[in-house]
């Protein structure tokens, strides 16, 4: 009698052993198959993350490439104005090593005049809205001072235009 | 009575409009500095035996005016006692026509001796003094070198011109007579 209660103890607990057993392994497949899924997950939030970050990398430098794209057309825009051309007529013809130099900028600044006898005004002070001027010249005297003088005192600071694009008045004024 | 107060109020009025204010009169001056520091230039290439004529002769034409017609530079020397006075443009062609082969001429010191100050007549009148170092030299071996110590009589004056329809008032700088005041080795 006590021999088949052991027997069907034994059993008994050798199936609750079994069924404890398989649910552990059932447990670790499961928390292993979760391990995989949060790992694949992260992989692919991280590979998420990395395409967003190239694409704003890419974006940054899109827009820093056009933004120096349009600062050099600015530039360019600019430095071909008639007013900073003039300027740098006056800067090569007061820094001109020698006459001859001198000479041929002086040539080609006038082209840009509707006249050698064009009229230059240089504002000495301002205040109040009241300018002062120096006595008035022509731009041919005016491009000879800076050869002879070899300095450029004065900034441009407006520009007359007929109607093909020449200078018909220039107004400068001192440097301070 | 009373129009002879109003007249009296009236020209005070003006003489106070016509004042400038320090900056102003800070331009102008720093303005007639300037015709002096360009003459000084002028000068300089003048003498220069390296200047061509034609290139000369552009220049006095420049130098000159900004002189008052009639104007007098004198001209002294450690040989002589006597300082020669020419007209301005006399001056420019004996400079030009100086028996040496290579002429230095350099201006310093440019500064007032006496401000420019408003007279009864509306100009404004002030003297410059300069030192001008002179230094010649003949490839024969002739040298001759002096420093001479110039006062320059500047006037500036108010003066109005029509450009392109509108009408510009400027200051009008001129130089006069150019004095001898000290002549050293």
């Amino acid at each position: 009698m006590i021999s088949r209660s052991s027997r069907l103890f034994v059993t008994v607990f050798i199936c609750l052993l079994l069924i404890a057993s398989g649910c552990k392994s059932k447990k670790k497949a499961m928390e292993a198959k979760a391990a995989e899924k949060a790992r694949m997950e992260q992989e692919a939030a991280d590979k998420r993350k990395a395409e967003e970050e190239a694409a704003r990398k890419k974006r940054e430098e899109e827009e820093r490439q056009r933004a120096d794209a349009d600062a050099e057309a600015k530039r360019k825009a600019a430095a071909s104005t008639p007013a900073a051309r003039l300027d740098q007529y006056f800067n090569a013809i007061a820094g001109s090593g020698n006459a001859s130099s001198a000479n041929s900028s002086i040539t080609e600044a006038l082209s840009l005049f509707s006249t050698p006898q064009t009229p230059v005004l240089i504002v000495i002070s301002e205040e109040g809205g009241m300018k002062d001027y120096d006595k008035p010249t022509t731009i041919q005297d005016y491009l000879n001072y800076l050869k002879d003088q070899k300095k450029n005192l004065n900034t441009i600071t407006d520009l007359k235009f007929d109607g093909s694009g020449k200078i018909t008045e220039v107004e400068l004024t001192r440097k301070k | 009575m009373f129009v002879g107060l109003v007249a009296s109020t009236l020209s005070a009025q003006t003489a106070q409009k016509a004042e400038i204010s320090p900056q102003r009169k800070q331009a102008i001056d720093s303005l007639a500095l300037e015709k002096v520091r360009d003459l000084s230039k002028y000068i300089s290439i003048i003498g220069n035996k390296k200047t061509p004529y034609s290139e000369a002769t552009r220049v006095m034409d420049r130098a000159e005016e900004l002189f008052i017609p009639g104007s007098e530079m004198g001209v002294s020397s450690l040989t002589s006692k006597e300082v020669n006075y020419y007209k301005v443009r006399k001056y420019f062609e004996r400079l030009m026509a100086l028996n040496y082969d290579r002429v230095n001429i350099k201006w310093y010191d440019i500064h007032y001796i006496s401000d420019l100050e408003r007279q009864p007549d509306g100009r404004y009148v002030g003297v410059v003094t300069i030192y001008q170092r002179f230094e010649g030299e003949s490839d024969d071996g002739l040298k001759y070198k002096d420093t001479t110590k110039k006062d320059i009589t500047i006037y500036v004056e108010r003066k109005k011109t029509q450009i392109a329809g509108r009408t510009i008032e400027f200051w009008d700088v001129l130089l006069g007579d150019i004095r001898v005041t000290e002549t050293s080795a």
